[in-house]
């Protein structure tokens, strides 16, 4: 029990606790259904200390976090409209087109959540099994895959209510929804190493780098491989006093 | 569904902090798997009382000797999996320390969910149950393979010295199964690897209670329910144990 | 929408009894997929569904294809035809095993639910009567058959409900089971056609067969989550039924009404 504070900030605290959980299940949703704006206006922090990070690297800045999130990724929902059309014109009365792409759906469990005692930020990491799939594709079949990722996400409150700062993404697994074995499979690939991919040439990586604009370019998070050591990218949250870069899923640079 | 209007403003807060506390320990409990942190988990999370116990499908591990004895045995296994693994790759795991290449093989991922948490009105101890889905890597003599887990996790919880520690733990499964194929066929279809029979030398304590807790689904088995829901209580004496 | 809320400002010990309705909540939910793996469905409809004569009355359990309204309706379906369904898949399997009576204690042999919730999102209303609530399920049922494996197939579901307060303890008042996804165990999802044979759909037809009330389609998955239902939540002070997880919340009601 925190009875080091005062009851109105354990009041406080315990809202903002609440809070963190409702925030990312809201992301959950929000971006299941590639709503991408009603996350990224209403439920961020619009600060140049928001960042948005995955394996393959991190977005600092809100204008940056939302050049990815949401103006690519809006565009990336509805760019199948186009082509399923033809084959599926029912969807030119859907309410929403951004959907099309994909179901994203990143559940959520495994909570552990702190608010510090200041009460100014709150901290979380989650475990997110999840299925990534799309029932719209040419080939007039599903696609899909099951995406297994741990989260680690920074909350603050600001102007009277509690918004999102930052947010981690580490993916583990990932393969074809219910075909992949993923310590089989990659084992055999360990033995058997599958040709290996061209190498991108060290002038258009940066290219593909700057066309990102990630501001930390990864990689950041390994996916499992049976022979990658343990990592814990988005380490559970202790219980702590101030943000600061012991106590955040995205170090001050 | 405790009749929350009983408890004073200060009690609900420290109630929350509790509950809240209570989901953590939880939570903590089952990434500490996932990081192979077996060395210090008992330590980390187990209460000091006498009659704590650790009850799995086959039978309960009773008693701090037996619950020791079952974290140092999978340490065990974790460094023979290690040897093991640097040895049939040296190249991938060339130039890092056998204390970084600790875990390396398995990945023991449990996502808990669906929780009921009930603290007692006397703040003395807790309990708890959640479901659990797993994706779990194990490294056996078939190698890595990957499994689906469905499971329920149920516990008493006591405070020490004001921290929530696991007084008795349940922990088991429906379904442990290779992904990527039905369940209740019942067999895996993976074949032994001679490259990993040597892990076969090591293999868990059988729990010092042996009885059978729970049985895995099979297309045999007969409908199981689940172990009872905590419910609203105000001190443990009057409450159903998940321990023996 | 009319419920928009403004600030609301609460004392100290509303905020914190607020802070536990919607705990209590996730408990109440919790406890439901609980009481769903251990097939506890009528005690289900009495211990967490709504109980007063108004309420019941209103009560309903919605999916893609309609809704059950009333607790009459609800449990004719819910429990009833369950435990009817169960009776035949226990036939078979007593046909097939003699050793293993047919008794009630049995149904449910060589079967299994598992159908946990995850991802709690709740709002509780401005006035403190009401509350939604959405979740996402990644779960699974398996299902004896004669003559080989069981029928094992996960099941994703995005459920969508709202709760009401009956004598201080939160009840169930309108829950929606919106299936995304369903794949047999084994399978790849890669495979699956977009468009399914029509009837061979086994949740639609589970559904179905219990004649709900009001029988139209509430959400198609092969459009991902773009028609918009169940609607996602926002805020509200004050439940209206434009904003229900019942039938008369869905937007395309008065089209089904006119029919």
């Amino acid at each position: 029990m925190k009875k080091h504070l005062t009851l109105s900030q354990r009041i406080h605290n315990a809202e903002g606790a609440q809070a963190a959980e409702y925030l990312h299940s809201s992301h959950s949703f929000l971006h299941g259904a590639t709503h991408c704006w009603e996350e990224f206006g209403p439920l961020w922090s619009h600060s140049d200390d928001v960042s948005w990070g995955h394996g393959y690297g991190r977005w600092r800045g809100y204008k940056g976090v939302t050049w990815h999130m949401v103006s690519q990724y809006n565009w990336r929902g509805m760019s199948p409209y186009h082509e399923m059309y033809e084959k599926v014109p029912e969807i030119i009365w859907l309410k929403d087109f951004r959907s099309l792409s994909e179901v994203a759906m990143h559940t959520l469990g495994t909570d552990i959540v702190e608010v510090a005692d200041d009460g100014k930020t709150a901290r979380a990491s989650f475990v997110t099994p999840g299925v990534v799939y799309s029932a719209l594709q040419p080939n007039m079949k599903y696609k899909g895959g099951a995406l297994w990722e741990r989260y680690g996400s920074d909350f603050i409150y600001e102007d009277g209510e509690w918004k999102y700062l930052h947010e981690q993404v580490c993916p583990d697994i990932f393969g074809s929804f219910d075909v992949i074995n993923a310590g089989a499979d990659l084992y055999k690939n360990l033995v058997n190493p599958p040709p290996p991919r061209p190498e991108i040439p060290p002038e258009q990586l940066d290219d593909i780098v700057r066309d990102r604009r990630l501001t930390d370019p990864g990689p950041l998070h390994n996916n499992y491989n049976p022979v990658q050591t343990i990592q814990d990218t988005c380490p559970w949250p202790e219980p702590y006093v101030t943000m600061d870069n012991n106590n955040t899923y995205t170090k001050k640079l | 569904m405790a009749n929350n209007t009983r408890f004073t403003t200060e009690e609900l807060v420290g109630r929350f902090e509790d509950r809240r506390d209570v989901k953590n320990l939880m939570g903590k409990y089952v990434v500490s798997i996932l990081l192979k942190r077996e060395p210090t988990m008992f330590e980390t999370f187990w209460s000091k009382k006498d009659d704590i116990c650790l009850g799995v499908n086959e039978g309960y591990y009773q008693g701090a000797a037996a619950i020791k004895d079952y974290y140092k045995t999978i340490d065990k296994y974790t460094v023979a999996t290690r040897d093991l693994m640097v040895k049939l790759f040296p190249k991938e795991t060339a130039g890092k320390t056998p204390e970084q290449l600790y875990g390396i093989g398995p990945f023991e991922d449990r996502s808990i969910n669906n929780a009921v948490i009930e603290i007692a009105a006397d703040g003395k101890t807790a309990r708890g149950m959640w479901s659990v889905i797993g994706n779990v890597t194990d490294v056996t003599v078939r190698g890595p393979v990957s499994h689906w887990v469905c499971g329920t996790i149920a516990a008493d919880l006591i405070r020490e010295n004001d921290k929530w520690k696991i007084w008795h733990l349940l922990y088991l499964e429906d379904v442990k199964s290779p992904t990527g194929h039905n369940w209740s066929e019942g067999k895996n279809p993976y074949p032994e690897l001679p490259e990993f029979a040597p892990l076969a030398a090591i293999s868990l304590p059988q729990p010092n209670v042996k009885k059978v807790v729970r049985e895995r689904y099979s297309v045999n088995r007969p409908f199981t329910k689940l172990p009872r829901i905590p419910e609203p209580y105000d001190t443990f004496a009057e409450t159903f144990s998940y321990g023996i | 929408m009319t419920t928009k809320i403004k600030k609301t400002y609460y004392t100290e010990d509303e905020r914190i009894l607020r802070v536990w309705d919607i705990e209590d909540i996730k408990d109440l939910m919790g406890r439901r997929g609980f009481y769903v793996a251990s097939d506890m469905r009528r005690e289900e409809l009495n211990d967490l569904w709504v109980n007063s004569p108004k309420y019941r009355k209103t009560a309903s359990l919605g999916s893609n294809w309609g809704y059950y309204v009333g607790m009459d309706n609800i449990s004719n379906y819910y429990v009833v035809k369950h435990i009817a369904d169960r009776q035949k898949v226990l036939d078979a399997y007593c046909a097939a095993h003699p050793g293993v009576e047919n008794r009630r204690e049995n149904l449910g042999y060589g079967c299994m639910s598992f159908h946990p919730v995850g991802t709690p999102l709740v709002v509780l209303s401005g006035d403190g009567y009401t509350a939604k609530g959405n979740w996402y399920v990644a779960g699974q049922d398996s299902t004896w058959q004669p003559g080989g494996p069981a029928e094992c197939r996960w099941i994703n579901d995005r459920l969508a409900v709202d709760f009401v307060k009956e004598n201080g303890q939160w009840k169930i008042w309108h829950l929606v089971i919106s299936n995304d996804l369903q794949i047999v165990a084994g399978e790849d999802l890669n495979n699956k056609p977009t468009i399914p044979v029509p009837g061979t759909d086994p949740i639609e037809n589970e559904f179905l067969a219990g004649n709900p009330t009001i029988k139209m389609q509430t959400h198609n998955p092969v459009m991902n989550w773009s028609d918009g239902y169940p609607f996602f939540l926002t805020p509200y002070f004050h439940f209206e039924d434009e904003i229900s997880y019942g039938p008369e919340g869905h937007p395309n009601i008065d089209k089904y009404q006119e029919k």
